[in-house]
């Protein structure tokens, strides 16, 4: 009889609990249904107004892509989800550029978020589909970070070269000739410089590759650039894979003597040394505001339309970007839209959304710390971009 | 009558459908990674390059990984799942003994995404410290101890794996021990052996058990994923000690795959990687089931 | 030499309480009410945020997993015992024992080819799906070994009482065999809320949005674990420990659930 009432209770429990969730789920779904009554207004109108910012029209949009971007975004996110009392819901995650690339092709995404620009195959392909139209939309950049215990952040100089020979293998010490020539003040040990790089396929490695190879010959006959690389140091059993910049972090901050890669986002809230490294006018520079502002005026030259093919320019050709002051590794952060969509409140959103991005959204306040807000020609170019968006 | 035919309709419907999704899923590896063997043939397994600017790809690293996290896994593991086993049926007062096992239980049921944080965080600076550093320090002579050890390698990855498929091989052997008949163990006392050598015959006893314990726990290892890739140190080098950095196959296909759509023969490469270790875990699993077989004959 | 089994056998236990120490240790002031319904934080200003979309979708993923997974992991299983001499039944079980083994993201590839990409849209039921094939074997295997487990005697006597076989497996039997039926639902269960890999390429993960539908995106416990562990801020970073915290206590509930199960057969 005991047995009996045990099973009892334990069914009962367990009967209790599933019901407590299933009446929650309803709770909470029926919250979110005035949603998709207004959505149903908002259609109706939408042939009529052009301008869809008097209409209080409400949704969610779904993007995916660069992880590099996943912070900044979520900011803007946050605030634009406050700002519109939970009206718009722009949901963002991290799955990597590459990854948010292929979905988007696939049409499984509303927006993709990438470090590099769409690729040419993907962008040639939309082309029949009523084109893409893609665009910066935050400034990022990557430093080089180490651990030398006896050298202080912002005092180690390094050139591009240098660097690249640390990862090709071909400088081993940190007493190298070449490295104590750029620094002759500083005290360097006699120990082996372990490489710490990225060991999940990520558009920092795409954007930091870039870079050697633009600096370094060897490095781009040898290596190339890529979201992922066969890293030379590793045949000598002197590099070290990280997953994540936590990864990458994590390495250098365990390893005494190792160097790295990380956006400067990630350097400041670890607290990593960081390196000086030398501009293309041999000016040696750390990412600060002026340093990346610097960089980024003589990107505008480049800049082509947001309906254009970015794929041969960004980052190969734009990085290591002269000017006195110019931070080297500097690059954008692109969202890439399909000009077309089946559903006119997705596209209302999506031009509501990347407008205010594009213009409140570079202000200070919304931007987060090692990032860096767009200069406003920049901007224009996502902003003239948007007015291609149109439903079928 | 009818209602019995109507059942075991049923019966067939949903045995074919969990079937018939294994077959899919297995169907959809084959044809995902065909690419990567059409192209590259046996040459995909046994050269050691990863290399995406070149769509150069290969897994003997990583594959090589996964045997060695696995063989550090089941050499540790080995002896405290048996322990284990004895302890909670031999020594422990009965009173606990519910006790002992809910722990091993509840080790097989928790997350290996928990497992993953509390290896990295916490297990694997504590091995260094340690184990790693005073082995190297001492025995680094050795080739197997000869690279100098950061936290994160094969060995603390095997050592991990290990914590995580005690439960499973301890449960198998537990079973086993509990299935022997109680006369062979009142022989073994009447015969005046001590506690320790009663136990001993018991163990020759269920020696197949034990085999099929280790091989199950053996496959654990090598599909687990979350919880390696968190601390195997993920980079694609040949391994030539315990204590370098490395891969297993289901840790690359973690790393690799948020952007392996960006090329063309990544994700075959994956894909192929899965599909070679789906082999290995039907050749494992067959010869799992053939020692349990034999304890079945047996008893 | 007992001294040695017993020191081993402790050893071997020594991981369990220190997981379970330093999760809580990390993560336990985050379990209040706030933590469990709010919206998770910006990465930096603002106010400190909670999982309650990553919570509701594991809750609503879990049971979805468990309902799929559990009726046809369920019959799987007493096929798998009372037919073991069929081929059908061999070689069910061989490829069962695989999928338990294998890496689950895998099986996250399958439920997008089938579910995401045929849907153009991520969706919560590619996910269920994901976790209910992860959960499929675990839950066949317990079953099988639940009506083994039954007396032969006992079987003998339920079909000689002349009732159909739906009858004899389902009411008399399966109230024998429920305990290791019931036991055998709570592990799948267990185990699908904390998987993760599956749920990487089916749910994409939501921030704002609590449930808008099994056609719709949605998030879970891990995955946020997975996302915030690996990003570099300390805020994502305490909500992430907060995270494994409730994780860790929907596993310890749902074992002691099944412990209490299980407790019955040694009354």
């Amino acid at each position: 009889m005991k047995m009996k009432a045990n099973t009892k209770l334990v069914l009962t429990t367990i009967v209790v609990i599933a019901v407590a969730v299933l009446v929650s789920i309803f709770a909470l779904s029926s919250w979110q249904t005035p949603t998709q009554q207004t959505t149903a207004t908002y259609t109706a109108t939408t042939e009529t107004t052009p301008t869809p910012t008097t209409i209080q029209l409400s949704g969610m949009i779904n993007g995916a892509g660069a992880t590099f971007l996943n912070p900044q975004m979520q900011a803007w996110a946050s605030k634009f989800y406050e700002l519109t009392g939970g009206r718009i819901q722009v949901n963002y995650q991290s799955i990597g550029s590459g990854a948010g690339q292929a979905k988007f092709r696939e049409g499984v995404l509303d927006f993709a978020g990438s470090d590099p620009p769409l690729k040419a195959d993907i962008y040639n392909e939309f082309k029949d589909k009523g084109g893409i139209i893609q665009f910066p939309v935050v400034i990022g950049t990557i430093v080089i970070v180490h651990n030398i215990p006896t050298v202080e952040s912002g005092k180690l100089k390094l050139t591009g070269e240098v660097v690249a020979k640390i990862y090709l293998g071909e400088i081993i010490y940190w007493d190298d000739p070449e490295i104590k020539a750029l620094n002759p003040e500083l005290n360097l040990p006699h120990e082996k410089i372990i490489a710490v790089h990225r060991s999940d396929g990520s558009g920092t490695t795409r954007v930091f590759t870039a870079y050697l190879a633009k600096v370094s010959k060897d490095w781009k006959d040898k290596v190339g650039s890529d979201f992922t690389v066969a890293w030379p140091v590793d045949q000598l059993g002197n590099g070290v894979g990280g997953k994540g910049n936590e990864g990458v972090a994590a390495a250098v901050k365990q390893n005494l003597y190792s160097i790295g890669y990380v956006e400067t986002a990630y350097a400041y809230e670890v607290g990593l040394k960081v390196a000086l490294i030398q501009n293309r006018d041999g000016n040696y520079v750390l990412p600060t505001r002026e340093a990346v502002e610097s960089a980024a005026k003589t990107l505008v030259t480049v800049l082509p339309r947001a309906y254009e093919d970015w794929s041969h320019i960004f980052p190969d050709e734009t990085v290591d970007a002269p000017g006195k002051e110019s931070y080297p590794i500097t690059s954008f952060s692109f969202v890439i839209l399909r000009q077309v969509y089946d559903d006119p409140v997705k596209v209302a959103i999506l031009k509501e959304f990347f407008q205010w991005v594009l213009t409140e959204g570079q202000k200070d306040e919304n931007i987060v710390k090692g990032y860096e807000p767009l200069p406003p020609e920049v901007s224009m170019v996502g902003l003239e971009g948007l007015k291609l968006l149109r439903t079928t | 009558m009818k209602s019995g035919r109507i059942f075991y309709t049923i019966l067939f419907f949903f045995v074919f459908t969990s079937l018939l999704i294994v077959v899919g899923v297995v169907t959809s590896l084959t044809v995902t990674s065909y690419p990567i063997f059409s192209r590259d043939g046996l040459s995909f397994i046994f050269k050691s390059t990863w290399n995406p600017v070149k769509e150069d790809y290969s897994i003997l690293p990583a594959l090589l990984g996964t045997l060695i996290t696995s063989a550090i896994a089941i050499s540790i593991s080995t002896p405290l799942a048996i322990s284990l086993a004895v302890f909670s049926i031999e020594i422990v007062p009965s009173k606990f003994r519910a006790f002992i096992n809910n722990i091993s239980d509840l080790m097989a049921s928790l997350p290996s995404v928990i497992y993953g944080l509390w290896g990295l965080y916490v297990l694997a600076p504590i091995l260094h410290q340690y184990v790693m550093m005073p082995l190297h320090h001492y025995l680094g002579f050795i080739p197997l101890f000869s690279t100098k050890p950061i936290p994160t390698n094969l060995f603390t990855a095997g050592v991990l794996l290990a914590i995580m498929i005690i439960p499973f091989a301890s449960s198998v052997i537990r079973e086993a021990y509990n299935a022997v008949p109680y006369y062979l163990k009142e022989a073994a006392y009447s015969l005046g052996m001590t506690k320790w050598e009663a136990i001993k015959t018991m163990l020759g006893y269920i020696k197949s058990a034990i085999f099929a314990g280790i091989f199950l726990a053996l496959g654990r290892a090598m599909g687990e994923t979350m919880a390696v890739a968190m601390v195997v140190g993920n980079t694609f080098t040949f391994p030539k000690s315990l204590f370098d950095m490395g891969y297993t196959i289901s840790s690359l296909i973690a790393n690799q795959f948020p952007n392996a759509e960006a090329y063309n023969y990544m994700i075959p490469a994956l894909y192929g990687g899965a599909f070679i270790l789906f082999i290995v875990g039907l050749a494992i699993n067959l010869a799992g089931l053939y020692w349990i077989k034999k304890v079945m004959i047996k008893s | 030499m007992l001294g040695v089994i017993s020191s081993l056998a402790i050893i071997s236990a020594i991981p369990i309480f220190a997981i379970i120490i330093n999760i809580y240790s990390e993560g336990a002031r985050h379990l209040t009410l706030n933590f469990l319904i709010d919206l998770p934080p910006p990465p930096v200003s603002g106010k400190s945020g909670g999982i309650g979309p990553a919570l509701v979708g594991s809750l609503i993923l879990t049971l979805l997993a468990v309902a799929i997974g559990g009726s046809i992991g369920f019959f799987t299983g007493l096929y798998l015992s009372e037919f073991s001499h069929t081929r059908l039944a061999h070689y069910t079980q061989i490829f069962l024992q695989i999928m338990v083994e294998f890496p689950t993201i895998i099986i996250g590839l399958f439920a997008y080819m089938v579910l995401v990409a045929p849907l153009k849209r991520f969706n919560a039921l590619a996910g269920a799906f994901a976790l209910s094939i992860v959960i499929i074997p675990y839950i066949a295997l317990n079953v099988r070994e639940a009506y083994r487990s039954i007396p032969y005697t006992l079987k003998e006597a339920a079909f000689s009482l002349g009732v159909s076989a739906p009858i004899a497996y389902l009411r008399i039997l399966l109230s024998t065999a429920r305990r290791g039926v019931l036991t055998a639902l709570l592990i799948g269960m267990a185990k699908a809320a904390g998987e993760t890999a599956p749920l990487l390429l089916t749910i994409l993960g939501t921030t704002f949005t609590y449930f808008g539908g099994l056609d719709q995106p949605i998030n879970a416990i891990p995955l946020l674990i997975y996302n915030f562990a690996l990003s570099p801020y300390e805020r994502w970073h305490q909500v992430a420990w907060g995270a494994a915290a409730v994780l860790l206590t929907i596993t310890l509930m749902i074992f002691i659930i099944s412990r209490l199960v299980v407790r019955e057969v040694k009354v």
